[in-house]
């Protein structure tokens, strides 16, 4: 049947065909599965700083949230009054810590996908992107870089994924700047806060402080 | 409508190694190494165009370059004169291999 077949075709060109497919396969095989779609995550996310408005209204937070790891977990502080940082020992088991300060604690948002997409202490910066990019598509692009002062500049460009949320947008910096300031707190296994935000035409510039142990 | 960058990123390599191997098959070419350096050309312009995700590292890449730099070498040991044998010789013709591989008249 072979016989048959190199007759009547040109068999470099088959075992050339199939080479290609096998690089095909490969390349396809390597890409990773995606069970809920991005469009899917986003409305999930976005719908959770609804919620997270809503509770922000209720609690008349205007402070700037703090994102601090707790093990494996990232946890938003609110302070929910102005003076020093609030002391949130171990892992936050109430909605509202008390302490030096009255601070609203929940579980940070995006922060299962910061574990999904393997980004643990130590990680790159870079991997930020990983995030918000690639797995939610919330903006286009994003770089980060890091500043003096324990300050981390994060440039996100075409920003697609914002909520009309005053309160969480002045809180917590936006969706987007919520995400990456989760995943840089898990990257670099300290404390950020949203130091200042600014916006223009899908463009959103967002500074953080990193606060250290 | 916003299209998975994913689906994207597959239709395009198929597209592409589909588009070189009839191409090259429609031009006569019959070695397989000027085929292989194609695809791995636009496995790379691919992955730099639409920077697919990827489960781990891109140990595929790492493979299909140094399969890459394997044919370079081995057409730069042709030019040089000192030929280099392989397990499997991509250079003696696809013909020539096929024919062995299947044991074909």
């Amino acid at each position: 049947m072979l016989a048959f077949f190199a007759s009547v075709t040109d068999l470099a060109s088959l075992v050339a065909f199939s080479m290609g497919l096998i690089v095909l396969g490969a390349a396809i095989a390597v890409l990773p599965p995606r069970p809920v779609p991005s469009k899917g995550v986003l409305t999930l996310l976005k719908d959770s700083a609804l919620v997270i408005e809503a509770i922000l209204e209720e609690l008349a937070a205007e402070e700037k949230a703090i994102f601090r790891p707790f093990g494996d977990d990232v946890y938003s502080i609110v302070p929910l009054v102005p003076g020093p940082l609030p002391q949130v020992e171990g892992r936050p088991k109430s909605l509202i810590a008390s302490g030096s300060g009255d601070a609203l604690v929940i579980p940070a948002l995006g922060e299962g996908i910061a574990k999904e997409a393997g980004i643990e202490g130590g990680s790159s910066l870079d991997s930020i992107s990983t995030v918000v990019v690639d797995i939610v598509e919330a903006a286009s692009s994003c770089r980060v870089a890091k500043a003096p002062r324990d300050r981390i500049v994060v440039e996100l460009d075409g920003v697609r994924a914002e909520v009309d949320a005053p309160r969480f947008l002045k809180v917590f910096g936006g969706l987007v700047v919520s995400l990456a300031a989760t995943a840089i707190a898990k990257a670099l296994d300290e404390p950020v806060r949203i130091s200042s935000v600014y916006r223009e035409h899908g463009r959103v510039v967002a500074v953080l402080e990193v606060l250290g142990g | 409508m916003k299209v998975d960058k994913h689906y994207v990123y597959v239709i395009f390599l198929a597209s592409m190694i589909t588009l070189t191997a009839s191409a090259l098959s429609a031009l006569g070419e019959s070695r397989l190494d000027v085929y292989f350096s194609m695809y791995v050309l636009e496995y790379f312009v691919a992955g730099v165009l639409l920077r697919p995700r990827r489960l781990t590292r891109d140990y595929l890449g790492f493979i299909l370059f140094a399969l890459f730099l394997l044919i370079v070498a081995r057409r730069v040991s042709m030019v040089l004169g000192i030929p280099i044998h392989l397990p499997l010789d991509l250079y003696g013709g696809a013909v020539a291999f096929t024919h062995n591989w299947f044991h074909l008249p």
